[in-house]
């Protein structure tokens, strides 16, 4: 596994947790900044590590905030998306796809808030354990969403953190 | 031993998923009490189906037993049917014995089929057979254990149908060469039958109950030289399917075909 990963791995993750116990809600949510090496990291990633690493990274985050597992539950099916996205999307002679960290700073922008999006939807789905709750949430989804998206872009500019293609 | 392994290698990291999901899942259940709700209600309801399609696997396997209390309470019912007083001045005391199909031969010219029960089982030659849709054939010969049966479409079967509540009858004729179809021939010229009619068992002979269903008329022909006409008939029975049988019995059948031996 990248060390690059484990080091963003751990700093998102402080961050998130620092946030969530010494700042708590300034903003109307806390932004899920555990999620920044799971949207950047995911291609060179085994996908068992990856799994398991998001499935820890959720218990930790679930343990701190008292939520049983929904982090947990919400994280590692994203996770399971992102590597079934990569399999849908990997090209066996691998010469045609464009990688992404080529893309633009405009593509880049959607495909992150898409990522974001998706892991929200996911996260309001397990809390209410009902899609119609979803839809009935989705202004809080959608704030959330961008919230999210907002601070993580943030802080990629911070760390220039571009997303890794192992080609 | 190695399938398993591929298997595994293959699908590995799904089923981890499901695992981590599961544990994430019972997590949530035992904080949250909505979630905890709704995975109650999945689950319930989610071994209510599996139970249900177990009940399935093993109704098919009750389904022989069923079949058999089935047939003992259609004999009852048979016998209650067909021995009611007095029918077309038809004796009273018509037997029927549930049988099922061991071998079965048609569309051939020599069509016949076997069943499960001989001698031993209280029948004799030429009862009638019935399936629970109409007329099958009659018994031709018998062992201890077992009897041959003609059907309707064997050229040595024949039989008196008749027209309900009227005086219509006529003589089934089998031929192979119209199957599925069979020919009644010697209706009365006047006798008023149109295609779609049901005809059903005179009960003359003592060999079937009065009234049991044979078929129904295809098309008519009319005979202008011997004044007759010629119905097709398309019998009830499917003898592609049935495998339950009656055959019908009784008491007095013997002494009344002796008699018409006589010379």
């Amino acid at each position: 596994m990248s060390r690059k990963f484990f080091i963003l791995w751990f700093i998102s993750l402080a961050v998130h947790l620092l946030w969530m116990v010494n700042v708590g809600f300034v903003l109307p949510y806390i932004p899920h900044f555990f999620l920044l090496p799971f949207l950047l990291y995911h291609r060179p990633v085994k996908t068992s590590h990856f799994l398991l690493l998001a499935f820890v990274t959720g218990l930790i985050v679930d343990a701190f905030s008292g939520t049983g597992g929904l982090y947990a539950a919400a994280l590692l099916s994203f996770a399971a998306l992102q590597k079934l996205y990569d399999r849908w999307t990997a090209d066996p002679l691998r010469e045609k796809i464009r990688p992404e960290s080529q893309a633009g700073l405009l593509q880049r922008a959607v495909v992150f808030a898409v990522q974001v999006l998706v892991f929200e939807i996911l996260f309001y789905f397990f809390d209410g354990m009902s899609v119609t709750y979803v839809f009935f949430r989705m202004g809080n989804v959608l704030t959330h969403a961008f919230e999210t998206w907002l601070f993580l872009w943030l802080f990629t500019g911070l760390f220039i953190y571009k997303p890794i293609s192992n080609y | 031993m190695w399938g398993i392994f591929r298997f595994l290698k293959r699908y590995g990291n799904f089923f981890l998923y499901l695992m981590l999901l599961s544990i994430s899942l019972v997590l949530l259940a035992q904080n949250r009490a909505r979630a905890g709700y709704v995975l109650n209600r999945w689950t319930f309801n989610g071994m209510n189906l599996l139970a249900e399609r177990i009940n399935l696997i093993g109704n098919y396997y009750y389904l022989n037993s069923q079949n058999r209390a089935l047939q003992q309470e259609n004999k009852r019912l048979y016998e209650q049917l067909y021995n009611r007083p007095p029918v077309l001045g038809v004796p009273q005391g018509f037997h029927f014995v549930p049988a099922e199909v061991v071998n079965k031969n048609y569309r051939s010219g020599f069509d016949f089929i076997v069943i499960d029960k001989g001698a031993s089982g209280g029948i004799a030659p030429d009862d009638g057979v019935i399936s629970s849709q109409g007329v099958v054939g009659t018994v031709r010969a018998l062992s201890d254990r077992f009897a041959k049966v003609i059907t309707i479409y064997n050229p040595q079967f024949s039989l008196l149908v008749g027209k309900p509540h009227s005086e219509v009858t006529g003589f089934i004729q089998p031929d192979y060469r119209i199957f599925p179809l069979v020919r009644v021939t010697d209706v009365p010229y006047e006798a008023v039958v149109r295609a779609g009619d049901t005809l059903v068992t005179t009960g003359n002979s003592l060999i079937f109950a009065p009234g049991i269903p044979v078929g129904r008329v295809d098309s008519i022909q009319t005979d202008f030289q011997s004044r007759t006409k010629v119905l097709f008939l398309r019998p009830f029975t499917d003898f592609r399917r049935f495998r339950l049988a009656y055959v019908i019995h009784h008491d007095l059948r013997q002494a009344l075909d002796s008699l018409n031996n006589e010379p």
